[in-house]
């Protein structure tokens, strides 16, 4: 079923167009990959799909409903949002940080079922031991972890997640990519990440949108938008895919 | 959970000191000492109104109060301060809102003449009487509220960083303090400017049993108040897209928060006049003892004021007795190292927000 819908969205920061015309949808159960060099907005689509910027036109619609139709906290517990990094970072326990995720159904005090939800997800991440550490007190990797599971306590349909991998050594890039992959099927939601690495995106998407300027250049399977004549197109690098390992490199030879 | 039962230990522990410097400043400080049996005898019974000894502890009694309650509003509007402002010098001593306040109360005393003073003609015996307390009120609450929205100003449009908006508000507060050295100047005569001089240090000991109840309402409303937005605060000093993200009106959110903490601060201000530091020391010792959680800052911020402000008064009379030194004096004299320590120390310390 689709759940998620992105209709000819179009967004300015002033005069400066970040989105145009950005249409795609993604079914239950999609992991989507939205990738393109810096700048080509990323980050941008996944803040007005959050509902933190509004459209200037278009539309975002989850399960037919549009997103300007609905209320700030309606629109909270849909979206799960990990952003690209915390602008500000205070010395939350780890527990606190993720109960604070809770918010859109909390109205006066958090209550045991909001602390058993966080002590789930803290589990789900394998952050349970450090739920009384300090969030300043944690490495890229658990931060991370962190942060996704402060996204999954509110129980969204639709998972956000900002180069969610970009802070982390190899191995928990695939630990992370797989726990994504993982939630995707078990609680069929909806994940759009924006991606940096290509081959993670190859090798952990069911879809992946190619962003350029703030258009979509190309959509589609792995197979299908990531070629080579795409990715020269878009960041000007020759690269060559490895199909059996599932893994785009930059060609030796750039001619 | 260790961890609860710890900050339940520091609750009880703050809650014990609070009660035991009640008890010591209604018995010591000034000539008469006043033992507990006296106490309870003559809060017992329903003797002579005369009696000196009654007299002498209804007004410390008056004095303990305002300080719990003036400590309380100080320490818990300096927490929600720093949240919206996500800035953890924030206070509104620092951010000059309580000299902004006593500017209004000068202009409240020159222009409207809302203030008069009965008794003897000397500062430290005569009684102020407001003519017209509502008119104090309001001009402390304009000069507090315009103060705090011009921070917000400096911070989020002009883009200030933290250390500068705490620059550029101690530069505002010396504006105020000249703007009302000017009004004493041109218009007042000595005892007036004698009367002025106790906003300008904060001093416990003027408050009639109204203004005490007044305070005691607005002190838990505060704290209310701020624990039922506590998790929006958490969430606003993560940044504002993460709280708008997060189902927050970041907009009304800061906009109630300044407001309502520019309201509580003039209405001490009014009262007692400006207590410096009182409120960035509460929130900063809240925060190394509890934690960042704004919901348990707030509840220790409100015990830790207390406490400062009750100390501060209690040293203020045993130390140089029969002098007694206005609150505001000892709480600065404290104060400064800790801000001096904060801005060195900013880089490492509580103070970095990053
Ligand atoms: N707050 C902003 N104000 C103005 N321009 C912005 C702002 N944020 C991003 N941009 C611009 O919008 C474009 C897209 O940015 P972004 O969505 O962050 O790209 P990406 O995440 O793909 O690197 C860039 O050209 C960037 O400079
Ligand atoms: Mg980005």
């Amino acid at each position: 079923m689709v759940l998620l819908k992105v209709g000819n969205v179009e967004f300015s920061y002033g005069s400066f167009k970040a989105l145009k015309g950005v249409t795609f949808e993604a079914r239950e159960g999609e992991v989507v990959s939205v990738v393109g060099p810096n700048g080509s907005g990323k980050t941008t689509l996944l803040k007005t799909l959050d509902g933190i910027f509004k459209p200037l036109s278009g539309s975002v619609y989850v399960d037919g409903k549009s997103l300007g139709s609905m209320g700030r906290k309606e629109i909270a517990k849909l979206f799960g949002y990990v952003p690209q990094r915390l602008e500000h970072l205070y010395p939350f326990t780890v527990f606190d940080f993720v109960l604070s995720g809770r918010k859109p159904y909390i109205a006066f005090m958090p209550g045991g079922k909001d602390h058993r939800k966080v002590f789930e997800v803290l589990k789900l991440v394998n952050l349970e031991e450090k739920a009384f550490k300090k969030i300043t007190e944690l490495s890229g990797g658990e931060l991370q972890r962190a942060l996704i599971a402060r996204a999954l306590v509110v129980e969204p349909r639709i998972l956000l997640l900002d180069e969610p991998t970009a802070s982390l050594d190899l191995y928990y890039q695939l630990e992370v990519a797989e726990l994504i992959k993982q939630l995707a099927r078990d609680r069929r939601l909806v994940v759009v990440m924006a991606l940096h690495d290509l081959s993670l995106a190859y090798r952990y998407s069911d879809k992946v949108v190619v962003m350029k300027d703030g258009k979509v250049y190309a959509m589609g399977s792995p197979e299908e938008a990531l070629t080579e004549e795409v990715i020269y197109a878009v960041y000007g690098v020759r690269v060559r895919i490895l199909k059996d390992e599932k893994a785009v490199v930059v060609a030796f030879n750039q001619r | 959970m260790s961890n609860a039962l710890r900050i339940n230990v520091i609750y009880l522990l703050l809650l014990t000191a609070v009660f035991a410097f009640f008890l010591a400043s209604l018995s010591f400080g000034g000539f008469y000492k006043v033992s507990l049996t006296d106490l309870i005898n003559v809060m017992g019974s329903r003797g002579m109104l005369e009696d000196p000894l009654r007299v002498v502890i209804d007004m410390r009694l008056r004095r303990g109060l305002t300080s719990i309650a003036v400590g309380a509003i100080l320490g818990v509007s300096s927490i929600a301060l720093q949240n919206v402002l996500r800035n953890p010098l924030a206070s509104p001593f620092t951010l000059g809102i309580q000299h902004a306040a006593a500017l209004g109360v000068g202009v409240a005393m020159t222009a409207f003449g809302a203030i008069s003073i009965i008794g003897p003609r000397s500062a430290t015996s005569s009684t102020v009487v407001m003519v017209n307390p509502y008119v104090v009120s309001a001009l402390a609450f304009a000069g507090a509220t315009i103060q705090s929205f011009l921070i917000l100003f400096l911070a989020y449009s002009v883009g200030l960083s933290i250390y500068a908006v705490i620059l550029a508000s101690i530069a505002l507060s010396f504006a105020s303090q000249a703007a009302l050295s000017l009004l004493q100047y041109l218009y007042f005569n000595e005892v007036q400017v004698a009367t002025l001089l106790f906003w300008t240090f904060g001093d416990v000991g003027r408050v009639s049993w109204f203004d005490v109840w007044l305070l005691l309402l607005i002190a838990s409303a505060a704290t209310i108040l701020f624990t039922a937005l506590s998790m929006d605060l958490d969430l606003i000093s993560l940044g504002d897209e993460v709280a708008v993200s997060s189902g927050v009106n970041v907009k009304v959110v800061r906009f109630v928060a300044l407001l309502t903490s520019s309201l509580f601060t003039a209405v001490s201000v009014s009262l007692v006049g400006v207590i410096g530091f009182a409120g960035l020391l509460a929130s900063h010792a809240a925060r190394l003892t509890v934690g960042w959680n704004t919901r348990r800052s707030v509840f220790a911020a409100t015990l830790y004021g207390s406490l400062i402000v009750l100390a501060a008064d209690f040293l203020g009379r045993v130390v140089l007795n029969p002098v007694t030194l206005p609150v505001g004096i000892t709480t600065t004299l404290v104060g400064v190292p800790l801000l001096i320590a904060l801005l060195l120390g900013g880089r490492r310390g509580v103070a970095e927000g990053r």
